[in-house]
């Protein structure tokens, strides 16, 4: 038998986590688990959905936050987003379906921990930290820091995310999060990778970061050396991203995919984010999902 | 005004579906039905394994559990002959398991309890002990006999009268039925011999809605059951053998059913014992599976591995065609048995002229879900082994494959043509249809486009396939149909075919009203409930338009006879004189429209003269079976498709086609069959495909792994007609429910291996997973 | 147990059932509309799919609890009286339905995405709908009538 209920304010949902109970925000991945029979819903849940503490999207000079239950549906048409930290709008574009993302938010998206999650390597990318919160205190945890293992993450039980943090971008600079998909809606990434990258005035790149999702046993950062620092984006440094990308990949055979195949396309995937961070950090708009505004991944 | 054959009409069944008033399985709600109890199945978790013991005694005591029953309780008899499935009884399978499992997912104990959750939990403490065999999962392994499923002395218990047949067809070892035909002589011409094997994997037929049974048994003794099934009659048929009862005292009712696709046919163990078990609980009992129970304990389709051989000259004669397939029945032979003879070895030819052919059949078991049919059963794996076959033969001769199929395709002008293979096409012009596919697909620019794409050496590279088919309808006998014109001129169409979205209500309703004059809003189609209508056989493999939709034609018109003739005595005027306005629904003599009579004016005659006649002139029933005069809706289609070569990636961008369905009675809906069908086969190109691991289990069991077609796989459809009028009965109909699917699945298949076939790919199997592209891109850079 | 007032179709009604129990159970069982239908059990089908704040929601794996302060739509909310909505009469007009078991869920998809964007591109409808498997109809027609209806609310 579970007990529910409904977080009035954050003081509560902070009580309620420190005296055992698990919070859901859109279940899309709680309440789904426990009716595949993967994982009984807990014995207590608190809805932490409607607390205004965890709502919204705010840029200051040096910082965004993006309030823990902030909807993928949200993100993938925030104009701050959009603009300026565009992996993670593309990849809250391509989770689930329109109901998926109209329910399903940041925070579940992170603190579940998968490794085939969309938004984590556009938060790796970017930057980001998770800011967690009990009834004694508050502390940030990187992104590399909070994922241990598939589905485990480092946060205690008591701990509440209530926001993600990131730097604000510099000028010239793009990202983009592309996934190779069977199919475009309700699907799991096979692989999928993004990209940030800032370049000089000449066009060539000063800093530049790469992630891959599903090829790991959580989101993978990838060291690029100097594959392509000081270098301009063109067919030689971008071979060079996917040969390193191929090379830290450690993913598994599946169902949907062999080992042999994770590891080549996520290269491939890696070259295209790669690819299209550039040409937006060159001050090209790429429509969000550029997944589907080149046609990358997916069947149609 | 009445709505003429050829119209699209609006269905006039659709209110209630798009206001959520239709009631389906898990809606119905009868007073019968109150107080249901709720059933769980303990199913194997081992595909091969012998079942040493199943201990429900601490289930039994579970809370709410009103009852737990295993293999060894003989509840009910097993289905063993009376499927008049052609193989040994000792391939039957046991309503419980018991004495082996032989596929995960079977059925070994059943809880009954007051609420769903309680037979969970109480399904949970029965235990069952299996030791473990070796799981027989590959077809070579399966034919070698070296582990057998069947042994003498598996047989679950029969009928008692029907004697001990207990080792029947033991002595077969894994193969439940074989056949072949050979006939023709083949041309020594034929100096070209291609050969390829060609796989058509595991389907499941996955309608929107899963199974449900809701039965109760009345305090006259009577059974009532409904049933989301295909085939009412047929299952009360079942029914009274099973449980020795007169068919008069059950009844069964289909409510409106979300799809079926061949998965349900109401043959499955799960649905006979529910009957049973609500006669020893004395309580009503509702089962409705999951979806992972579905895919997991539901009947599956295609299964089957060609070997094809193409006999042909250096210029593109096909001269002969040589076939070994092998057809994974699953563990337990049910309908997919009956396939081969009934509707693959008369597909032998396909729509070519072909002088000889040598076609072999062996049916295996192994450990999976029994194979019975999915939309397009017994022919859209052939059409699609034989059209890829083709393309190879084109592709080693160096001849377009357009070319290919040109110089074989049987000639307008000898039809009806009976084939080699011993089936009689009717009329229909296929090479037309094959000019007009590739004209309305710009065949030859995209033959150019392609050329340039490969020249440019871009990442993305298009192919461009085709397939030709017609296939056989309308098997299983005849259809009866009542019509009924009511005082009020509305009307009441029964029949014993049934829809699961086949849109019967309007097909059926502008059938009538073709005849009759009367508004098909004010005829009403009754179907699916036996206690309405003595016999029907369902909607399995496109037969219903060809059977009922003739049997409510000539009812229709008995009735417009017996009608002139009262509309005769009012107008005072000779019957032969009199006719019916077909637009008006109005009765005139001839030449005189302006002096009518209606059809209440005429109802009421008759029951002002009911002395005159033989019962009820204004009700009739039919009974209309073609004798053996199948018909063969076919067509063409080109499908193009775009290659990513760096992942695999496959995108339909095009699908055009032209299909020959007879006379459509409403091309809406036609095209809709159409649409579901192309998108079926699409699927099957793509992603869909039923996986076992190596230890029998089922890898697919849900949405995300089973990957049916969504909204965004698609491109627009391109479809064009040819209306041919089939010879094979009075009203030219064919048949369009499975058609979708034949040309789709190996025009698709076929773009896909052209795309490559530059870089010397000859064949991928289906589906054409981007990995599977991506491998056989590969390979073929290795060995440059 | 668990006490709740849904608001369902702008009628509110007093629930009580686990607390555990998703929305379309109790929706089918409590509330007694069985026009919202299950067709999986991984929340991949969209056959359940109603609208929570006029957004849409797959009620088999949305808690009903939470769904309490909110309002519920459900097909069965949609037609005024015996007047269909346009997308209703749509797809009856263009032959959208053929079983009619994806039907419920599919039209509460596409009034949300309506309601969002009155004047969607093809592409646009296609994401609408992406969350909802139909196995009868190709979706050809669906998304034409989808289309159609647009038109039509505009
Ligand atoms: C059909 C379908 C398709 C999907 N497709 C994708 C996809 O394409 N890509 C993808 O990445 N994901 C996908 N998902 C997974 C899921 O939708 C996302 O992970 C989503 O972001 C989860 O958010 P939620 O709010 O629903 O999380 P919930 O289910 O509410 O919570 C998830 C977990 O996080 C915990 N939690 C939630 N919020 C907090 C918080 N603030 N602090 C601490 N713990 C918290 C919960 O206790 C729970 O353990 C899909 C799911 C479904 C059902
Ligand atoms: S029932 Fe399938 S998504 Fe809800
Ligand atoms: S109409 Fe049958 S599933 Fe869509």
């Amino acid at each position: 038998m579970t007990t529910f209920s409904i977080a009035q304010s954050l003081d509560q949902a902070l009580q309620a986590l420190a005296d055992g109970a698990r919070p859901v925000a859109g279940g899309t991945d709680l309440v789904v688990g426990s009716r595949q029979g993967k994982a009984p819903l807990p014995d207590t849940v608190i809805a932490i959905d409607r607390l205004d503490e965890l709502a919204g999207i705010s840029l200051s000079d040096d910082q965004l936050r993006i309030g823990a239950m902030v909807t993928h549906a949200q993100l993938m048409v925030d104009p701050i987003i959009a603009e300026h930290f565009s992996a993670i709008a593309d990849a809250a574009a391509l989770v689930g379906s329109p109901s998926t993302r109209n329910v399903g938010t940041l925070g579940g998206n992170v603190m579940n921990g998968s490794p085939a999650m969309d938004t984590g390597a556009p938060l790796i990318v970017l930057g980001a930290t998770a800011e967690l919160q009990t009834t004694s205190g508050n502390r940030q945890v990187t992104m590399e820091e909070l994922w241990v293992s598939p589905g485990k993450t480092s946060a205690n039980a008591d701990e509440l995310c209530v926001a993600l943090n990131m730097p604000a971008r510099p000028a010239n600079s793009g990202s983009a999060y592309v996934r190779l998909e069977y199919r475009r809606a309700m699907e799991i990434a096979v692989v999928g990778a993004a990209a940030s990258v800032t370049l000089d005035d000449g066009g060539m790149v000063t800093d530049a970061r790469v992630a891959l999702t599903a090829v790991a046993a959580t989101i993978l950062a990838v060291d690029l050396g100097d594959a392509l620092a000081g270098k301009p984006i063109d067919e030689a440094s971008l071979a060079a991203v996917a040969k390193i990308a191929s090379e830290t990949a450690t993913p598994i055979s599946d169902l949907r995919a062999t080992d042999r195949y994770r590891r080549h396309t996520v290269g491939v995937m890696a070259r295209r984010a790669v690819e299209a961070a550039g040409r937006r950090a060159g001050g090209e708009t790429i429509a969000i999902p550029v997944n589907r505004t080149l046609g990358i991944g997916a069947s149609q | 005004m009445s709505q003429k054959t050829g119209t699209s009409l609006g269905r006039v069944e659709d209110a209630a579906f798009l206001t959520g008033r239709a009631r389906y399985i898990d809606d119905v709600r009868h007073p019968l039905l109150d107080g249901a109890a709720f059933v769980v199945f303990v199913r194997s978790t081992m595909a091969h394994a012998r079942l040493v013991s199943v201990d429900a005694s601490e289930a039994k005591n579970a809370p709410g559990v009103l009852d737990v029953v295993v293999g060894a309780d003989h509840v009910v008899h097993p289905a063993g002959p009376t499927y008049g499935i052609p193989v040994g009884h000792v391939f039957t399978q046991p309503v419980l398991a018991e004495t082996k499992v032989r596929y995960v997912g079977e059925p070994i104990a059943v809880v009954v309890a007051g609420t769903h959750q309680q037979a969970v939990d109480a399904a949970e403490l029965v235990i069952v002990d299996l030791e473990p065999l070796v799981p027989v999962m590959d077809f070579d392994r399966a034919l070698s006999d070296d582990v057998l499923l069947f042994e003498p002395g598996d047989a679950p218990q029969f009928q008692p009268s029907a004697g001990d047949h207990s080792t029947d067809g033991a002595e077969n070892g894994n193969i439940a039925f074989e056949t072949s035909l050979t006939a023709g002589d083949l041309n020594p011409d034929a100096t070209v011999v291609v050969s390829e094997r060609v796989w058509n994997p595991r389907q499941a037929p996955a309608p929107m809605e899963p199974r449900g049974i809701a039965t109760a048994w009345d305090d006259a003794g009577d059974l009532h059951v409904w049933a989301a099934t295909q085939r009412p009659h047929g299952f009360r048929a079942q029914l009274a053998e099973f449980y020795e009862l007169p068919e008069t005292n059950i009844h069964v009712i289909a409510p409106e059913v979300g799809g079926a696709f061949g998965g349900k046919v109401s043959r499955s163990v799960e649905e006979h014992i529910l009957p049973a078990l609500a006669q020893r609980v004395g309580r009503p009992i509702r089962w409705t599976d999951t979806r992972s129970e579905f895919l997991a304990s539901g009947t599956q389709g295609r299964a089957e591995r060609y070997d094809m051989t193409l006999h042909g000259t250096p210029d593109g004669m096909i001269r002969g065609i040589g076939v070994n397939l092998v057809k994974d029945l699953g563990a337990y032979p049910g309908v997919g048995t009956y396939l081969a003879n009934g509707y693959t070895i008369p597909m032998a030819c396909g729509t070519y002229d072909i002088g000889w052919v040598d076609f072999s059949v062996t049916c295996i078991v192994t450990n999976r879900i029994t194979v019975g049919a999915f939309r397009g059963a017994g022919r859209a794996p052939y059409l699609a082994a034989l059209e890829r076959i083709i393309d190879i033969y084109a592709n080693d001769i160096g001849m377009d494959p357009s070319d290919v199929r040109r110089r074989n395709l049987i000639q307008p002008d000898t039809m009806p043509v009976t084939t080699i293979a011993g089936a009689t096409y009717d009329e229909a012009d296929y090479p037309a249809d094959l000019e007009r596919v590739l004209a309305e697909a710009g065949y030859n620019d995209l033959r150019a486009e392609q050329v340039e794409r490969r020249a440019s050496g871009a990442a993305k590279q298009i192919g461009i396939g085709m397939a030709s088919y017609c296939h056989k309808t309308a098997g299983g006998g005849g259809e009866e149909a009542h019509v009924r014109v009511n005082p009020d001129a509305t009307a009441v169409v029964t029949t014993g075919t049934t829809s699961q979205g086949h849109s019967h209500a309007t097909a059926w309703a502008q059938i009538a009203s073709d005849v009759l004059g009367i508004d098909p809003a004010n005829i009403s189609v009754v179907e699916g409930n036996t206690d309405a209508i003595a016999s029907g056989i369902g909607a399995v493999g496109s037969r219903s338009l060809q059977t009922a939709g003739l049997a409510i034609h000539n009812a229709s018109t008995t009735i417009a006879e017996n009608a002139k003739q009262l509309a005769a005595q009012l107008l005072e005027a000779n019957a032969s004189d009199v006719v019916l306005d077909t637009d008006t629904g109005s009765f005139h003599v001839v030449g005189t429209p302006a002096i009518s009579v209606g059809w209440v004016d005429v109802a009421a005659e008759m029951t002002a003269s009911p002395a005159d006649t033989e019962g009820d002139e204004l009700s009739c029933g039919e009974y209309y079976n073609n004798e053996g005069r199948d018909t063969y809706p076919s067509g063409a289609a080109v499908a193009v498709v775009e290659v990513d070569i760096e992942t695999g990636h496959v995108r339909l961008t095009r699908f055009v086609s032209v299909d020959d369905a007879g006379i459509r009675v409403n091309p809406m809906i036609v095209d809709g069959q159409l649409h579901g069908g192309i998108a079926n086969g699409l699927a099957q190109v793509f992603g869909e495909e039923v996986i076992y691991d190596d230890d029998g289990n089922l890898l697919t069991s849900n949405f995300m792994d089973y990957a049916i077609a969504s909204i965004d796989w698609f491109p627009q459809f391109e479809l064009h007609h040819a209306a041919t009028a089939s010879s094979h009965n009075a009203l030219g109909f064919k048949a369009v429910g499975e058609s979708g699917v034949m040309a789709a699945t190996p025009a698709m298949h076929n773009a896909v291996v052209d795309a490559l076939s530059h870089l010397g790919v000859r064949h991928i199997e289906l589906p054409c997973t981007p990995e599977r592209v991506w491998q056989s891109i590969a390979a073929t850079v290795r060995t440059r | 147990m668990h006490h709740m007032n849904l608001d369902v179709n702008g009628m509110s009604y007093p629930i009580t059932a686990d607390a555990s129990r998703n929305l379309l159970s109790v929706l089918r069982n409590e509330v007694g509309l069985t026009g919202t239908k299950e067709g999986c059990d991984d929340c991949e089908c969209g056959a359940c799919m109603v609208l929570l704040d006029g957004q849409p929601v797959n009620s088999c794996s949305y808690l009903a609890a939470q769904a309490e302060g909110r309002a519920v739509t459900t097909i069965e909310g949609l037609a005024d009286g015996d007047d269909l909505h346009p997308l209703q009469a749509k797809m009856l007009e263009l032959g959208g339905v053929q079983c009619g078991f994806c039907t419920p869920g599919m039209i509460m998809s596409a009034k949300a995405l309506l309601d969002r964007n009155p004047e969607p591109s093809e592409e646009e409808i296609r994401i609408g709908l992406s969350g909802n498997l139909c196995r009868c109809t190709g979706y050809a027609k669906i998304l034409a009538a989808v289309g159609e209806a647009a038109v039509e609310i505009r």
